[in-house]
Protein backbone atom coordinates (compact mmCIF):
# COMPACT_ATOMS: atom_id res chain seq x y z
CA UNK A 1 0.00 0.00 0.00
CA UNK A 2 1.27 3.58 -0.74
CA UNK A 3 1.76 5.96 1.46
CA UNK A 4 -1.03 8.14 -0.68
CA UNK A 5 -3.36 5.77 -0.71
CA UNK A 6 -3.05 5.22 3.70
CA UNK A 7 -3.53 8.65 3.85
CA UNK A 8 -7.07 8.40 1.81
CA UNK A 9 -8.07 5.56 4.25
CA UNK A 10 -6.76 7.47 7.35
CA UNK A 11 -9.10 10.10 6.28
CA UNK A 12 -11.81 8.08 5.70
CA UNK A 13 -11.03 5.37 9.06
CA UNK A 14 -11.80 9.19 11.06
CA UNK A 15 -15.27 9.11 9.29
CA UNK A 16 -15.42 5.56 10.34
CA UNK A 17 -14.47 5.75 13.22
CA UNK A 18 -16.51 9.25 14.21
CA UNK A 19 -13.38 10.83 15.83
CA UNK A 20 -13.36 14.60 15.26
CA UNK A 21 -9.58 14.64 14.91
CA UNK A 22 -8.89 17.99 13.43
CA UNK A 23 -4.82 16.88 14.19
CA UNK A 24 -5.40 14.93 11.43
CA UNK A 25 -5.19 18.07 8.80
CA UNK A 26 -2.57 19.50 10.91
CA UNK A 27 -0.56 16.24 10.80
CA UNK A 28 2.01 17.11 7.89
CA UNK A 29 3.80 20.59 9.03
CA UNK A 30 3.75 18.95 12.66
CA UNK A 31 5.56 15.97 11.29
CA UNK A 32 7.96 18.38 8.76
CA UNK A 33 8.44 20.24 12.16
CA UNK A 34 9.28 17.93 14.29
CA UNK A 35 11.73 16.07 11.51
CA UNK A 36 12.97 19.78 10.85
CA UNK A 37 13.62 20.41 14.69
CA UNK A 38 15.50 16.82 15.28
CA UNK A 39 18.00 18.01 12.31
CA UNK A 40 18.11 21.93 14.07
CA UNK A 41 20.05 20.38 16.99
CA UNK A 42 22.36 19.30 14.34
CA UNK A 43 24.59 17.47 16.56
CA UNK A 44 22.35 13.47 17.02
CA UNK A 45 23.91 11.61 19.06
CA UNK A 46 27.02 13.36 18.16
CA UNK A 47 30.21 12.61 20.39
CA UNK A 48 28.42 9.72 22.09
CA UNK A 49 29.60 10.90 25.20
CA UNK A 50 28.02 8.90 27.83
CA UNK A 51 25.84 10.08 30.12
CA UNK A 52 26.67 12.10 33.42
CA UNK A 53 29.38 14.46 33.10
CA UNK A 54 29.06 14.82 36.98
CA UNK A 55 27.95 18.28 37.21
CA UNK A 56 31.61 19.55 36.43
CA UNK A 57 30.46 22.91 35.51
CA UNK A 58 28.45 23.30 38.86
CA UNK A 59 25.41 24.11 36.61
CA UNK A 60 27.12 27.16 35.51
CA UNK A 61 27.11 25.48 31.74
CA UNK A 62 30.94 26.61 31.66
CA UNK A 63 33.29 23.52 32.48
CA UNK A 64 34.58 22.01 30.06
CA UNK A 65 33.22 18.53 31.06
CA UNK A 66 29.66 19.74 30.70
CA UNK A 67 27.88 18.52 28.19
CA UNK A 68 26.47 21.87 27.25
CA UNK A 69 30.09 22.57 27.12
CA UNK A 70 30.59 19.22 24.65
CA UNK A 71 27.35 20.35 22.82
CA UNK A 72 28.94 23.41 22.28
CA UNK A 73 31.96 21.75 20.80
CA UNK A 74 30.39 19.78 18.63
CA UNK A 75 28.23 22.37 16.75
CA UNK A 76 31.10 24.68 16.47
CA UNK A 77 28.91 27.18 18.67
CA UNK A 78 30.30 29.70 21.21
CA UNK A 79 30.01 28.31 24.91
CA UNK A 80 29.08 32.00 26.01
CA UNK A 81 26.01 32.49 23.65
CA UNK A 82 24.83 29.09 24.05
CA UNK A 83 25.11 28.89 28.21
CA UNK A 84 23.29 32.62 27.80
CA UNK A 85 20.78 31.57 25.85
CA UNK A 86 20.16 28.28 27.96
CA UNK A 87 19.67 30.11 30.87
CA UNK A 88 17.98 27.75 33.80
CA UNK A 89 18.34 24.93 31.10
CA UNK A 90 21.65 25.08 31.95
CA UNK A 91 21.51 22.72 34.72
CA UNK A 92 21.30 20.09 31.89
CA UNK A 93 25.00 19.97 33.17
CA UNK A 94 23.71 18.34 36.62
CA UNK A 95 24.49 14.85 37.09
CA UNK A 96 21.35 13.14 35.84
CA UNK A 97 20.11 11.20 38.96
CA UNK A 98 20.08 14.52 40.91
CA UNK A 99 18.58 16.37 38.04
CA UNK A 100 15.53 13.23 38.03
CA UNK A 101 15.18 13.02 41.71
CA UNK A 102 13.45 16.49 41.22
CA UNK A 103 10.40 14.72 39.39
CA UNK A 104 9.07 13.73 42.83
CA UNK A 105 9.13 17.27 43.15
CA UNK A 106 6.81 18.95 40.38
CA UNK A 107 6.52 22.05 40.92
CA UNK A 108 10.30 23.09 41.48
CA UNK A 109 11.97 24.02 37.95
CA UNK A 110 14.48 20.93 38.32
CA UNK A 111 11.23 18.91 38.32
CA UNK A 112 9.67 20.89 35.49
CA UNK A 113 12.35 20.16 33.53
CA UNK A 114 12.90 16.52 33.86
CA UNK A 115 9.41 16.54 33.54
CA UNK A 116 9.81 17.79 29.90
CA UNK A 117 12.73 15.51 29.33
CA UNK A 118 10.81 12.73 30.11
CA UNK A 119 7.83 13.67 27.99
CA UNK A 120 9.92 14.50 25.44
CA UNK A 121 11.27 11.06 25.26
CA UNK A 122 8.05 9.75 25.17
CA UNK A 123 7.02 12.18 22.17
CA UNK A 124 10.02 10.96 20.21
CA UNK A 125 9.12 7.08 20.82
CA UNK A 126 6.02 8.03 19.68
CA UNK A 127 6.68 9.48 16.33
CA UNK A 128 9.74 6.76 15.95
CA UNK A 129 6.90 4.01 16.08
CA UNK A 130 4.75 6.21 13.62
CA UNK A 131 7.63 6.20 11.28
CA UNK A 132 8.18 2.62 11.23
CA UNK A 133 4.61 2.23 10.73
CA UNK A 134 4.74 3.94 7.78
CA UNK A 135 8.16 2.81 6.63
CA UNK A 136 6.83 -0.85 7.21
CA UNK A 137 4.21 -0.29 5.05
CA UNK A 138 6.09 1.31 1.87
CA UNK A 139 5.65 4.91 3.03
CA UNK A 140 8.15 7.43 3.33
CA UNK A 141 7.73 8.64 6.61
CA UNK A 142 10.20 11.98 6.52
CA UNK A 143 7.78 13.58 3.54
CA UNK A 144 4.73 14.86 4.63
CA UNK A 145 1.78 13.13 3.59
CA UNK A 146 -1.16 15.04 1.86
CA UNK A 147 -3.58 17.17 3.75
CA UNK A 148 -6.54 16.04 2.10
CA UNK A 149 -8.18 13.65 -0.35
CA UNK A 150 -8.07 15.03 -3.41
CA UNK A 151 -4.05 15.13 -3.48
CA UNK A 152 -4.07 11.92 -1.58
CA UNK A 153 -6.04 10.38 -4.55
CA UNK A 154 -4.28 12.19 -7.40
CA UNK B 1 -40.40 -6.19 13.37
CA UNK B 2 -39.69 -2.78 11.45
CA UNK B 3 -37.61 -3.44 8.48
CA UNK B 4 -34.17 -1.56 8.51
CA UNK B 5 -32.82 -3.26 6.02
CA UNK B 6 -31.93 0.10 3.90
CA UNK B 7 -31.36 1.91 7.36
CA UNK B 8 -27.68 2.93 6.97
CA UNK B 9 -25.59 5.54 8.91
CA UNK B 10 -23.52 8.05 7.26
CA UNK B 11 -20.59 6.91 8.23
CA UNK B 12 -21.40 3.05 6.84
CA UNK B 13 -22.44 4.67 3.37
CA UNK B 14 -19.26 7.10 3.36
CA UNK B 15 -17.44 3.57 4.00
CA UNK B 16 -19.37 1.50 1.51
CA UNK B 17 -18.85 4.23 -1.17
CA UNK B 18 -14.70 3.82 0.00
CA UNK B 19 -14.56 0.85 -0.65
CA UNK B 20 -16.14 0.65 -4.03
CA UNK B 21 -13.93 3.50 -5.11
CA UNK B 22 -10.99 1.58 -3.88
CA UNK B 23 -11.44 -2.45 -5.16
CA UNK B 24 -7.66 -2.70 -3.68
CA UNK B 25 -8.41 -2.48 -0.58
CA UNK B 26 -7.57 -5.47 2.49
CA UNK B 27 -8.35 -5.78 5.61
CA UNK B 28 -4.36 -5.81 6.22
CA UNK B 29 -3.90 -2.53 4.22
CA UNK B 30 -6.46 -0.97 6.31
CA UNK B 31 -5.85 -2.20 9.06
CA UNK B 32 -2.08 -1.09 9.00
CA UNK B 33 -3.68 1.98 7.96
CA UNK B 34 -5.55 2.42 11.17
CA UNK B 35 -2.38 1.83 13.07
CA UNK B 36 -0.93 4.74 10.87
CA UNK B 37 -3.31 7.14 12.38
CA UNK B 38 -3.73 5.70 15.83
CA UNK B 39 -0.10 6.52 15.87
CA UNK B 40 -0.09 9.45 14.84
CA UNK B 41 -2.66 10.98 16.79
CA UNK B 42 -0.44 9.29 19.83
CA UNK B 43 2.53 10.62 18.57
CA UNK B 44 0.54 14.13 17.99
CA UNK B 45 -1.03 13.80 21.65
CA UNK B 46 2.67 13.04 23.06
CA UNK B 47 4.34 16.37 21.24
CA UNK B 48 1.76 18.38 22.62
CA UNK B 49 1.98 17.63 26.10
CA UNK B 50 5.92 17.77 25.82
CA UNK B 51 5.68 21.05 24.30
CA UNK B 52 3.48 22.08 27.10
CA UNK B 53 6.05 20.84 29.66
CA UNK B 54 9.15 23.09 28.06
CA UNK B 55 6.84 26.09 28.04
CA UNK B 56 5.98 25.02 31.85
CA UNK B 57 9.72 25.11 32.31
CA UNK B 58 10.63 28.05 30.35
CA UNK B 59 8.49 30.73 32.26
CA UNK B 60 10.43 32.66 33.08
CA UNK B 61 11.96 33.75 29.73
CA UNK B 62 11.27 36.98 28.43
CA UNK B 63 8.82 37.34 26.18
CA UNK B 64 11.34 37.84 23.74
CA UNK B 65 12.91 34.62 24.06
CA UNK B 66 12.30 32.25 21.11
CA UNK B 67 11.33 29.21 22.76
CA UNK B 68 10.90 27.31 19.48
CA UNK B 69 14.92 27.70 19.13
CA UNK B 70 15.54 27.03 22.44
CA UNK B 71 13.99 23.91 22.76
CA UNK B 72 15.53 22.89 19.40
CA UNK B 73 18.96 23.67 21.31
CA UNK B 74 17.75 21.97 24.60
CA UNK B 75 16.70 19.08 22.82
CA UNK B 76 20.40 18.64 21.43
CA UNK B 77 21.90 18.52 24.45
CA UNK B 78 19.49 15.86 26.17
CA UNK B 79 20.28 13.74 23.00
CA UNK B 80 24.21 14.87 23.53
CA UNK B 81 23.45 13.47 27.27
CA UNK B 82 22.46 10.24 26.06
CA UNK B 83 19.82 9.69 29.20
CA UNK B 84 18.36 6.40 29.83
CA UNK B 85 15.22 8.13 30.41
CA UNK B 86 13.19 4.46 30.30
CA UNK B 87 15.03 4.05 33.41
CA UNK B 88 15.10 7.70 35.05
CA UNK B 89 11.64 8.37 33.95
CA UNK B 90 9.97 5.55 35.69
CA UNK B 91 9.23 7.35 39.20
CA UNK B 92 7.66 10.33 36.82
CA UNK B 93 4.98 7.17 35.17
CA UNK B 94 4.63 5.76 38.55
CA UNK B 95 3.45 8.77 40.08
CA UNK B 96 1.31 9.97 37.17
CA UNK B 97 -0.48 6.52 37.47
Amino acid sequence: MTHRTANVIAICGVVLLGGAAPGVLAAPNAHANQHAQSNAGGNGNGNGNGNGNGGVSGGGGKGNGSVVHQYVLANGLKQGQVANQLKSWNSLNANPKALFNNLNNPNSLLGKEAAYICANASSQTALTTYDNLVTTAGGDASSPPPTDVENATA
Amino acid sequence: MADTTNTYSPEVVTAAQFVLDHPTLTVVSAQATVDEFTAWTTYQTAAQAASADFAAASVSYKGSTDLKKLQATVNGIIAQKNLDTTKLCASSRASAQ
